[in-house]
């Protein structure tokens, strides 16, 4: 206590704040102790909550949230601010938007770290990668206080910064052995830890992996991403030896990484365009991709048991193996890599677990990709209300197919044309209606789009078809898949309701049907508003390749207003979308929200009925709200 | 918002995959077993009935004789207050508080019924079940004179009521339930001393048992020998089935002859919150039923594991429920002697 008053008097300001915010209950010591563990004395807590609050999505009482006050104020992100300091004395004033705390994801299990004489025991590796040398100074302040002796391996970018190491890291009394090594600028990390300390490193009952991380996705330099997993991997001395009990009670665990950082979008943990890349991983590991979200620990920061890693670790890699900077932003066999490492783990028959910041808690519910599509419906329309020009993508965001599988209605043409004796099985008209479609796209280049009209031009020439039949095909074909269509009741909702409240309305597709085909779909669905409708087959411009997001940006520009577009694919709608400087919010495409609900893979082949007929229609009902909390 | 829409595909998902199965298996059971009648007891007998009504209405299942039976376990122990074999169950669920509060509340009597058969004192002696459950067996079998002369006419108009059921005259009888340990057929057995089967979605003991001199048969479709609490979670958890598959009306307390016409006239119990607002449920029903019916007629089938995994997601994580649902699931937990319970915060989601 005398400690405390000590501290009261000497620390002025902090004292002053944690005062008026312990009177006004933002700050509540008895939830922030139930929360994030206890502290030496009430200011200390507090101190705890100004120091992480500025990366960590964590909250000082029931009263406040702290990831809304940062995502609505990112002025305030930006500076390094704490939020609170920020709203008690500046935000409430100027009216910025602040809630209470926000119950955005629950773990449905606590993994609770045990006191026993094993923890202490085993043999630790800290495998580093300083590319800035200001990052030396980072990690040794971490390692001075690491609980347990260690050996360090660092891998740097220059002479100056691998004295700088030697010095720093040698006179740590933790550190039992030191390995510095100045390596190439290839391969990122990952490169230098594989090609230095790889076989190393499996002499060790665990490894740890940081790096000198500065830049954020939008490229700006910040540190608060680093400053976050810095905090839960190596710096916070109560998270540590959590950690390293947990792995010491449980051998079965192989990897541990935080939360993905929460200001990433919320797509962060999706494959994007990074699978074409994995192909090494699935052949030589045997890992499975088919999902589109993947547990892994993005940032490529990590605590892995080296034997969960074995595969990797004990292959000879040279730096020739990776691929030459400048590397792109997404899209290179390192993204791909460090998506597979999760995967590895589980592979060699080890589990992953995750430390959620804001509940205080270890879990090994892997659902924690998901944590940021948690949105109810008024929410939703409420975000989307403060925008000018509201776009929705529209297949899987505003309108579904009753069996979710997008190519049924083409078997079911096939089962019909079949019956007919037009061909000789659904599975043969599907692949000849699919390989017109290709051949169309070659044709052009894969430029511009390719409509449903001339996909059937190209299926009557080529079976010679009359004028009639090709296009009573077609129209089947249509009608097949409008009959199937049904609204995603809520978004149908929003859509509606944001026309009402003035919103201009778009809707941007890629598809082959024609723009009427189209509007025929949404006027089905119940989208009864004026709206402008830029459907690809007509426009001859395509989300995924970019144009449609050139011209979009372009009209946005010319009218001066404000836009966000709203869609399921986080390539088209969201990352490529983003690439063009455009707003946008991703929603979960029907399977997406299947996989985030626990569910496992059941919807593998598209030419499989009875496949469709029994998940089909489980996976559409699942989807229809793309978010969870409805 | 949308609510009918997502009561209606919520019950395709939750309620659907299960229910389906369970019909697939009676179907096969009353063709493999020669079963004439089915009897849907109260209260997730009125879904089932309902399934059961489409089913046939599409040539999906073959018609059977088959009724709705009034039926709680409640009203069964009551009428079996002096009777031996029935207090060997009606005791055996835990209880802790006086005579008077166990007649009321487990046995479902009156205050004033209850005053009239014992003395202050005696009311007013605190017990615990099931531990002491020997001790209150012969506290009220040596009351029996005056109980039976409580319980005779109501037992014997249940008697007749089962009997215009056609539960009694039917050959093999099949009662269906969700489960679990067979209560109410077991005692129903006694009562009428016929033989009877029972498919339930999960028994807690499977196969044939004899109730004095008749025989019960009972089947789990997903599970057979699994207690409460020992891991098996569509049994830990079967509260969310419970609260949701249920009838319109609370639960089934007594029964009188009408002295004007003769019908007999039912009295239940208060409404829970899913019976209060039954359009919503029924909209969970229609789901569930539609499904059945496109399962039956496109053969689709679930694995146990599979419907097992279906399960497990609702049941452990509260966002997979819409929050309009939240409070249907709240559940009248009358035998323990507890309010309503519901399990999304019982379990903690």
């Amino acid at each position: 206590m005398a400690q405390y008053r000590f501290e009261l008097q000497t620390k002025r300001r902090t004292s002053k704040a944690f005062k008026q915010a312990t009177r006004e209950g933002l700050f509540n010591l008895e939830w922030y102790e139930a929360h994030y563990g206890n502290f030496s004395h009430p200011l200390r807590a507090f101190e705890d909550y100004l120091h992480k609050s500025k990366f960590a999505n964590v909250n000082p009482s029931a009263l406040f949230d702290t990831e809304t006050y940062l995502r609505a104020n990112t002025d305030i992100y930006h500076a390094g601010i704490s939020p609170l300091i920020h709203f008690m004395n500046h935000g409430r004033y100027e009216g910025r938007m602040s809630s209470a705390a926000v119950s955005r994801w629950n773990p449905v299990d606590e993994l609770v770290p045990e006191e026993s004489l094993s923890w202490r025991q085993q043999k630790v590796a800290i495998c580093l990668h300083i590319f800035y040398s200001d990052f030396v100074d980072k990690f040794a302040e971490c390692l001075k206080k690491f609980p347990i002796n260690i050996d360090v391996f660092v891998a740097v970018s220059t002479a100056e910064i691998a004295d700088k190491a030697n010095r720093q890291f040698s006179q740590l009394g933790t550190v039992n052995k030191l390995k510095v090594v100045v390596t190439p600028n290839r391969g990122r990390n990952f490169g230098p830890m594989l090609v230095e300390f790889g076989k190393e490193l499996l002499e060790y009952d665990l490894m740890c992996h940081l790096h000198s991380k500065k830049s954020l996705y939008s490229g700006r330099e910040q540190t608060q991403w680093f400053d976050y997993l810095n905090q839960y991997l190596l710096k916070d001395k109560h998270t540590v030896k959590s950690i390293l009990r947990l792995f010491a009670k449980n051998p079965d665990f192989g990897m541990y990484y935080p939360t993905s950082f929460w200001m990433m979008p919320s797509w962060v943990n999706h494959w994007t365009c990074n699978k074409a890349f994995a192909n090494d991983f699935v052949e030589g590991w045997g890992i499975d991709i088919s999902q589109d979200f993947v547990n892994y620990p993005v940032g490529g920061m990590f605590w892995a048991r080296p034997d969960a890693l074995l595969p990797l670790l004990s292959q000879s890699f040279t730096y020739e193996d990776f691929p030459e900077e400048p590397l792109p932003n997404d899209g290179s066999w390192l993204h791909a890599l460090e998506r597979s490492v999760g995967l590895l783990s589980e592979k060699q028959g080890y589990k992953q677990f995750f430390y959620y910041p804001p509940a205080g808690r270890f879990t090994s519910d892997k659902s924690q990709i998901f944590a940021q599509y948690h949105k109810h419906p008024e929410a939703l329309f409420n975000e989307l209300n403060t925008v000018e020009i509201v776009s929705f993508d529209i297949f899987d965001t505003v309108l579904r197919r009753a069996f979710t599988e997008p190519d049924y209605a083409k078997l079911k043409l096939g089962k019909l044309l079949t019956e007919k004796g037009v061909f000789e099985s659904p599975e043969t008209f599907l692949a000849a209606r699919n390989d017109a479609e290709l051949s169309l796209r070659k044709l052009k280049s894969f430029k511009g789009d390719v409509s449903i009209t001339e996909v059937y031009d190209a299926l009557a020439n080529e079976l010679n078809w009359t004028a009639t039949d090709k296009c009573m095909y077609l129209e089947l074909e249509f009608e097949l898949d409008l009959e199937m269509i049904k609204p995603k009741d809520e978004m149908v909702n929003i859509v509606n309701r944001l026309s009402d409240a003035g919103r201009d309305v778009w809707f941007i597709t890629d598809i082959y049907y024609t723009h009427e085909q189209v509007e025929r779909m949404l006027r089905k669905i119940g989208i009864n508003i004026p709206f402008k409708l830029l459907v690809s087959s007509d426009l001859g411009m395509r989300k995924d390749a970019g144009t449609m997001w050139r011209y979009v940006k372009d009209a946005i520009d010319v009218l001066g207003k404000s836009h966000i577009h709203v869609g399921d694919s986080v390539r088209s709608d969201a990352q490529i979308c983003g690439d063009f400087g455009l707003s946008n919010m991703h929603i979960l495409h029907p399977k997406d929200k299947w996989q985030a609900a626990g569910y496992p893979v059941v919807l593998t082949n598209p030419l499989d009925e009875s496949q469709i007929l029994k998940w089909g229609s489980l996976i559409s009902n699942c989807g229809r709200y793309p978010f969870f909390g409805e | 918002m949308n609510k009918q829409n997502s009561f209606y595909e919520f019950g395709q998902n939750f309620l659907g995959p299960i229910c389906s199965e369970y019909f697939f298996n009676i179907r096969t059971y009353c063709s493999q077993n020669n079963i004439d009648y089915l009897g849907f007891l109260a209260r997730e007998g009125y879904l089932f009935q309902r399934i059961y009504k489409r089913l046939v209405a599409k040539s999906l299942m073959e018609r059977l004789d088959s009724n709705y039976i009034y039926a709680s376990r409640s009203f069964l122990f009551r009428l079996g207050m002096a009777n031996d074999f029935s207090l060997e169950y009606s005791l055996s669920h835990s209880f802790s508080g006086s005579l008077k509060s166990l007649l009321i509340r487990r046995f479902g009597l009156t205050e004033r019924e209850v005053e009239g058969l014992f003395n202050d004192e005696a009311l007013k002696r605190e017990w615990e079940l099931p531990d002491q459950k020997e001790r209150v067996k012969s506290f009220l079998l040596d009351a029996s004179d005056a109980l039976t002369k409580k319980t005779h006419e109501p037992l014997q108009l249940y008697k007749e009521y089962l009997q215009s059921t056609g539960l009694t005259d039917a050959k093999k009888p099949l009662l269906l339930d969700v489960g679990y340990s067979g209560t109410i057929q077991k005692l129903l057995t006694s009562m009428m001393e016929i033989d009877t089967h029972g498919m339930y979605f999960i028994a807690t003991k499977s196969g044939e048992q004899i109730i004095q001199s008749n025989t019960v048969t009972m089947n789990g479709v997903f599970k057979s020998g699994v207690k409460m609490g020992e891991g098996y979670l569509m049994l830990d958890r079967s509260l969310f089935l419970e609260g949701l598959l249920t009838a319109p009306q609370g639960q089934f307390i007594d029964i009188h002859k009408s002295k004007t016409d003769g019908s007999f006239k039912f009295t239940f119990a208060r409404k829970a919150y899913a019976q209060n607002n039954f359009q919503d449920l029924n909209a969970i029903f229609d789901g569930a039923i539609d499904f059945v019916e496109f399962a039956f007629k496109n053969n689709i089938r679930y694995s146990t594991s599979e419907t097992e995994m279906l399960f497990a997601q609702y049941a452990t994580k509260r966002n997979m429920l819409p929050s309009a649902t939240w409070a249907m699931f709240d559940v009248d937990d009358a035998i323990s002697g507890n309010p309503n319970v519901n399990p999304v915060t019982f379990f903690g989601l």
